[in-house]
C-alpha cells in the first residue's frame, strides 16, 4: 500500500539534505552532565517563577516552576541534584533569561519522579479531553518543532477539528531527530496521534514524512496498517514542506487564510516528537525534561541523535560528540536553514532545540553579496508567494509601509529565498530588520 | 557574542551564483550561434564573439576587483549583453560594428545605470535602438543563407515569402542569431532544465503575439517564426535584470511585448518592432512589478474574487471578439487563397476590406500583380515592381483601386545611402504618386520632384510607379511589337464604339512617341477617357497587341484601328 506522494503546489525548493550522517544511527541516551542550567521559559510566553531555593535538593523530574502572569508551560529538573543557583542564561538570539543551575548528584542518576499512567479505559468524551490536558500540562509540554508552543492550549481550541497531522516533514537539512523518533517508535508516535485525535474529537489523522526517510516512512506504513482512520502521507522532498500551513496545503489542499490559525480550517497540527511527548506523559507519567537532538555537520567528530536532558550547555553536548573536527566551526542551534549561529558554548539545550549542526568553513555561507540581478528565484521559491527581493529594497530604504503591502508580515522566514538568491544577499537579515521595524511603527 | 557573527539563517547557501548564471545563459545561445556560422559562415563568428568579448573587457575595470587577468571576462553579465547584440546583427556587419555595439553596450547600456542590477533597459536593446536609429542601412543589411556571397535579400518581414519550415530551421535572411527558431528553442529548453524562470515572459510574449495577429488578420505563425520575435520572447525580453519579477507580473509584461511588437510592425515603418517593444516594456517593468501583485499564500477570499473577475473580462473579450470577428468570413482565414506574408500584409494595409488576392496573368518580368477581392468582389491591385537605384535595387508595392488609381505606396526594399537615397521610403516622397492613374503613366516620371541629392533613386522610384501603371499593357507576343523604320507624323482613322475615330501619331527613332486624339464620337464620361488611355497603352507597349480599357473595348479596337492605319500596318 502507497499512497500518493503529496507536495505543495507553488514555491519551494530543494536543499542538499545531509541526513545520512546521522539517519541510520540509533539515538543514543546523553548521560547526565555535571550542571545543567535549566531556562524558565522554554515556551512561547512569559518565563515561570521558580518555586526552588538554592542548596534545595531536587529530583529528576520535579517541578521548578509552575506558574507565570501569561502563557506557559511547566518546568521541570532534568537530573537529580542540588539546586546552586537562580541566575541567568543566555539563549541563541542573544537574549538572557532567568534560569536554575543545578549541580547534579551522579549516584542518583536512575532516579526519576514519574507520574502516575492515566488509565483512559471507559472516559469519554470531554471527561477524556480533561484528563488528557490536564496531564499534557502537568508534563509541561510545548511543541517540539520549535515554536514551544504550550501544547495544553493548542488542545483546547474551541475550533472543530476534523483532522489531525503529525508533522514528520522535517525539511531542514542535517536534522533526523523525527526521522529517527519514527523509525524507532511509530507505535509512540501513533499513540500520541491517537490521543490528540480524541482529545479534539477529529476523525482522521495523517502523517506526514518526506520520501528522503524511506526507513520512517516503511515502519510508519506497517504501524498504521491496523488503523483504519490513520495514514503514513509521502511528502515530495521540499523545503519548507514542514512549515505548518504548506504541510496543510501539500497533504488536504486547504489553504490556512493569512492571519488565521489552522483550527479554522479544521486541522490541528503536531510536532512528532511532541506527540511521542503526549504518549509519554499518559501512558508512562513521564514529564518533559529531556529531547532527541541532532548533532550532525561536518563540523562534528561523531555525528548522531542524543537524548539531552534539559539545560545541558551545547559545549557538553559537542564534547560528548568526540568536540569539534576543525579549528573554528560555525556552530547553528537548530538547523541550517532557520537555526541560529552562535558562539556561546554555554548555551543551554532547551525543550525547543532541533538541532546543534557544526558547519565546516566551506559549508558556511560566505559574506560576501552582490547587487540584486532581478533572476526572480526568490520568488519562484517563496512558499507565501510573496517577492522578497522587493520586500528587502523597500526596508533597505526605510519604506517600511511599502514593504508591509509587499506582503512583509506573511513571510514565514524559512529562509529559502536567501538559500537560492544567486547574489547572496542577505534577504532574511533584512526582511527581519524589516519586521522589527514594523512591529516598532505599530507600537508607536 | 561577537556582534561579527551574522546570526541569523540560512547558514547555507545554493551553488548558483551570478557569474553562473551568466554563462549559463551565454551557453544557451550557443546553438544559434552555431546556427549563424551554418547559415551566414564564419563572419558570424567574428560578429558575436568580437562584441561579446568586447563587452567583457571594456567593463571589467568597472566591475568589483577591477581587470584582472586571470578573470578577464569578469562575471560574464557584459560578456552575455555583447552576444546577446552580436545575434542581433546582420551577417554582412562592418568589422566595426560589433565593437562600437560593445561600447554603446558596455557604456550606455549598462554603466550609465550604475552596472549590474541596475540598468532599466536591456543593453544588448539599447545598442541595437541607437544603431538602427543612426545607421538604419548597416543593421538592416541581410543576406541569403548559404550563400555568403554579398547578395542581399530581403528578409520575410519586408518582402520574402518562406515556408513555415524554412522559418523555423532559419533558412530565411535575418539577423544572424535570429533566423533559427529550432537553434533557439534548443538553447531555451536548457535554461528551462537549469531551473531559469523566464518562460512566462516567453509563452505570453508568442501568445500574445499570435493573438494580436490574428486580431489584424495576419498569419499568427508567421508573425511569431519571422523576425526576431522568438529570440526576443526567449532571450531578450526574459534579460533578468529588466524584466519584472513576481508571476503575474511576467505574464503581464510578456502580453505587453508581443503586443507591442506586432503593432509596431504593422503600423510603422519600422518591419522590426522587437527592439522597441522591447525596449519600452522595459521602462513600464518597476510599474507593472509594483503593480501587478500575485496574492499571497492565504489570501483565499482575495485569490478567488480575483480568479472571478479574470474569468469574467476573458469571457467577455472572447465573446466580443466572437462577434466581431464572426461578421468577417471565415473563407477569408482560409489558407488556399493567401499568397505569402508580404501580400496578405499589403492586403490588409492598403485593402482593409479585402479578403484575398489573386495573382494576375498581368504579370510579367520584375513586375507581379495580385487582385485583391473581398470574397465576393474586386476591391483593386497591388502591383509589385523593382528598379536599378544608386546602388541597389528598389523594390515596391503599388496598391490601385479599381479605377486603376494608386491608392498607395510601400518601398519593400532598397539599401540606398540612408540620408539620401533611402529617404524614399518617405510618406512625404512617395505621395506625390496618390491618384496617379494608368491612364497617364508617363506623366509620373514627367512630374517627378525628386529629393536633391537622390535624384537617382528618386527617379528609379518613379519609374517603378510607371511600370506599376502599366501593368496592364504588358506585350505578350514580343512578335507583336511594331516596327518602325521612318520617323515622322502621320494620320490615320478607325471605327470606334460610336462613329469614326481620327488621329496622328509621331514616330521618332523608330519609336511610337505620340498619339494624338484629333477627333471622335465617343460617349463623354466612358469612351472619351477610354481613348487616351488605350492610345497610351500602345506608346507603352510599343504594340497593337494591348488589352481592352476595361468597359471601352469598342474605343480601344477603334484607337488601335487608327494607329495601325496611320501606322500602315
Amino acid at each position: 500500500m502507497s499512497e500518493r506522494i503529496k507536495k505543495f503546489p507553488i514555491g519551494g525548493t530543494h536543499l542538499p539534505e545531509e541526513k545520512d550522517l546521522t539517519s541510520e544511527k540509533q539515538i543514543v541516551v546523553m548521560p547526565h552532565p555535571d550542571t545543567v542550567l535549566i531556562p524558565l521559559k522554554q515556551h512561547l510566553g512569559v518565563p515561570v517563577t521558580p518555586t526552588v531555593k538554592p542548596g534545595q535538593r531536587v529530583v529528576r523530574g520535579e517541578i521548578l516552576g509552575s506558574d507565570a502572569p501569561g502563557l506557559h508551560a511547566r518546568v521541570h529538573s532534568s537530573v537529580t541534584g542540588v539546586v546552586e543557583e537562580i541566575t541567568e542564561a543566555p539563549l541563541p538570539d542573544g537574549s538572557r533569561i532567568p534560569a536554575v543551575r543545578i549541580r547534579t548528584d551522579h549516584d542518583a542518576a536512575e532516579d526519576e519522579l514519574l507520574l502516575p499512567p492515566l488509565k483512559l479505559d471507559g472516559l469519554s468524551g470531554s471527561e477524556l479531553r480533561d484528563a488528557v490536558i490536564a496531564r499534557v500540562e502537568e508534563a509541561g509540554i510545548v511543541g517540539l518543532g520549535g515554536a514551544t508552543f504550550p501544547t495544553h492550549i493548542k488542545l483546547g481550541t474551541k475550533d472543530p477539528i476534523d483532522t489531525i497531522i503529525i508533522n514528520g516533514a522535517e525539511c531542514e537539512p542535517y536534522i533526523t531527530v523525527d526521522d529517527r523518533l519514527m523509525q524507532e517508535g511509530p507505535e509512540i508516535v501513533l499513540r500520541g496521534l491517537d490521543l490528540v485525535r480524541q482529545v479534539v474529537g477529529a476523525k482522521k489523522g495523517y502523517v506526514g514524512c518526506e520520501i528522503n526517510k524511506p526507513r520512517a516512512l516503511d515502519r510508519l506504513r506497517e504501524a498504521t496498517a491496523q488503523f483504519s482512520n490513520l495514514v503514513a502521507q509521502p511528502l515530495d522532498t521540499r523545503y519548507p514542506h514542514g512549515a505548518e500551513k504548506h504541510l496543510i496545503k501539500a497533504i488536504l489542499n486547504r489553504e490556512v487564510p493569512m492571519r488565521a490559525l489552522p483550527g479554522v480550517v479544521g486541522v490541528l497540527v503536531n510536532n512528532v516528537q511532541t506527540a511521542w511527548a503526549i504518549a509519554d506523559a499518559v501512558d508512562r507519567g513521564r514529564v518533559l525534561i529531556d529531547r532527541v537532538v541532532t548533532v550532525s555537520g561536518y563540523g562534528v567528530k561523531t555525528p548522531q541523535n542524543l537524548r539531552i536532558p534539559v539545560g545541558t550547555s551545547i559545549g557538553d553536548v559537542i564534547a560528548f560528540c568526540g568536540g569539534a573536527t576543525v579549528d573554528e566551526p560555525s556552530v547553528i542551534i537548530g538547523g541550517p536553514m532557520t537555526g541560529m549561529h552562535v558562539t556561546d558554548m554555554s548555551i543551554p539545550v532547551t525543550k525547543g532545540t532541533s538541532g546543534i549542526v557544526l558547519l565546516t568553513a566551506e559549508e558556511y555561507r560566505g559574506t560576501v553579496h552582490m547587487a540584486c540581478i532581478r533572476c526572480g528565484k526568490c520568488v519562484e521559491v517563496c512558499p507565501m508567494y510573496l517577492p522578497p527581493n522587493r520586500m528587502t529594497a523597500y526596508v533597505n530604504n526605510d519604506m517600511i509601509e511599502e514593504a508591509v503591502s509587499a506582503g512583509l508580515e506573511a513571510c514565514i522566514l524559512c529562509g529559502a529565498c536567501q538559500f537560492v538568491c544567486p547574489s547572496k544577499r542577505p534577504l532574511l537579515e533584512w526582511i527581519k530588520q524589516g519586521k522589527a521595524a514594523a512591529a516598532e511603527k505599530q507600537r508607536r | 557574542m561577537s556582534s561579527t557573527v551574522r546570526r541569523n539563517g540560512p547558514h547555507i547557501e545554493s551553488r548558483d551564483s551570478v557569474r553562473r548564471k551568466m554563462w549559463e545563459v551565454s551557453a544557451a545561445l550557443l546553438p544559434a550561434a552555431a546556427a549563424a556560422v551554418f547559415f551566414f559562415g564564419p563572419y558570424s563568428l567574428y560578429l558575436i564573439f568580437a562584441s561579446a568579448v568586447a563587452a567583457a573587457i571594456l567593463e571589467r575595470p568597472f566591475t568589483p576587483g577591477g581587470f584582472s587577468l586571470r578573470q578577464p571576462l569578469g562575471d560574464g553579465s557584459a560578456f552575455l549583453a555583447g552576444m546577446l547584440f552580436g545575434l542581433t546583427l546582420s551577417p554582412g556587419s562592418p568589422w566595426w560594428i560589433p565593437l562600437f555595439g560593445a561600447v554603446l553596450v558596455v557604456f550606455v547600456g549598462k554603466l550609465a545605470f550604475g552596472g549590474i542590477g541596475n540598468n532599466v533597459f536591456n543593453p544588448a536593446l539599447v545598442a541595437r535602438g541607437i544603431l538602427l536609429l543612426a545607421y538604419p542601412a548597416l543593421v538592416t543589411e541581410w543576406r541569403v543563407p548559404l550563400d555568403y556571397d554579398a547578395v542581399t535579400a530581403a528578409t520575410p518581414l519586408a518582402g520574402l515569402s518562406a515556408s513555415y519550415l524554412d522559418l523555423f530551421l532559419g533558412r530565411i535572411p535575418g539577423s544572424i542569431g535570429e533566423v533559427s527558431a529550432l537553434a533557439l528553442i534548443i538553447g531555451s529548453v536548457f535554461l528551462l532544465a537549469r531551473g531559469f524562470v523566464g518562460w512566462r515572459i516567453s509563452l505570453a510574449y508568442l501568445g500574445s503575439a499570435m493573438v494580436t495577429a490574428v486580431a489584424l488578420g495576419l498569419d499568427p505563425i508567421f508573425t511569431i517564426l519571422s523576425g526576431s520575435i522568438m529570440f526576443a520572447a526567449l532571450f531578450m525580453s526574459t534579460d533578468m535584470v529588466t524584466s519584472p519579477v513576481g508571476r503575474s507580473a511576467r505574464a503581464v509584461y510578456g502580453i505587453g511585448c508581443g503586443v507591442l511588437t506586432v503593432l509596431i510592425r504593422h503600423y510603422t515603418q519600422y518591419p522590426e518592432g522587437v527592439t522597441f517593444a522591447v525596449l519600452l516594456m522595459n521602462g513600464a517593468t518597476p510599474l507593472i512589478d509594483a503593480t501587478v501583485v500575485d496574492t499571497f499564500f492565504g489570501e483565499v477570499e482575495k485569490r478567488r474574487r480575483r480568479i472571478v473577475a479574470l474569468t469574467g473580462a476573458a469571457a467577455v473579450l472572447v465573446v466580443g471578439a466572437v462577434i466581431g470577428l464572426g461578421t468577417i468570413p471565415l473563407a477569408a482565414y482560409v489558407g488556399d487563397y493567401w499568397v505569402d506574408g508580404v501580400t496578405r500584409r499589403d492586403i490588409r494595409l492598403f485593402f482593409p476590406d479585402g479578403g484575398y488576392a489573386l495573382a494576375t496573368e498581368s504579370a510579367r518580368d520584375g513586375v507581379r500583380v495580385e487582385q485583391v477581392y473581398t470574397p465576393e468582389e474586386p476591391l483593386g491591385y497591388l502591383v509589385y515592381t523593382e528598379a536599378p537605384g544608386y546602388k541597389s535595387t528598389i523594390r515596391l508595392v503599388t496598391a490601385l483601386d479599381m479605377d486603376e488609381r494608386i491608392i498607395g505606396m510601400r518601398v519593400l526594399e532598397q539599401s540606398e545611402s540612408a540620408t539620401l537615397g533611402g529617404l524614399v521610403r518617405r510618406p512625404s516622397f512617395l505621395n506625390q504618386f496618390l491618384r496617379r492613374s494608368t491612364a497617364d503613366p508617363a506623366a509620373v516620371v514627367n512630374d517627378l520632384q525628386a529629393i536633391s541629392g537622390a535624384t537617382v533613386s528618386s527617379r528609379a522610384v518613379a519609374s517603378a510607379v510607371e511600370q506599376a501603371l502599366l501593368f496592364r499593357v504588358a506585350p505578350r507576343d514580343p512578335a507583336a511589337r511594331l516596327q518602325l523604320n521612318e520617323d515622322g507624323t502621320f494620320a490615320g482613322s478607325g471605327r470606334g464604339y460610336n462613329g469614326e475615330i481620327r488621329l496622328e501619331v509621331t514616330v521618332t527613332g523608330g519609336r511610337l512617341t505620340a498619339v494624338d486624339i484629333l477627333s471622335h464620337g465617343e460617349t463623354p464620361g466612358i469612351g472619351e477617357p477610354a481613348l487616351e488611355r488605350a492610345a497610351a497603352r500602345i506608346i507603352e507597349a510599343q504594340s497593337l497587341d494591348v488589352d481592352s480599357v476595361a468597359g471601352a473595348t469598342g474605343t480601344t479596337r477603334g484607337v488601335v484601328g487608327a494607329v495601325s492605319d496611320a501606322l500602315g500596318q
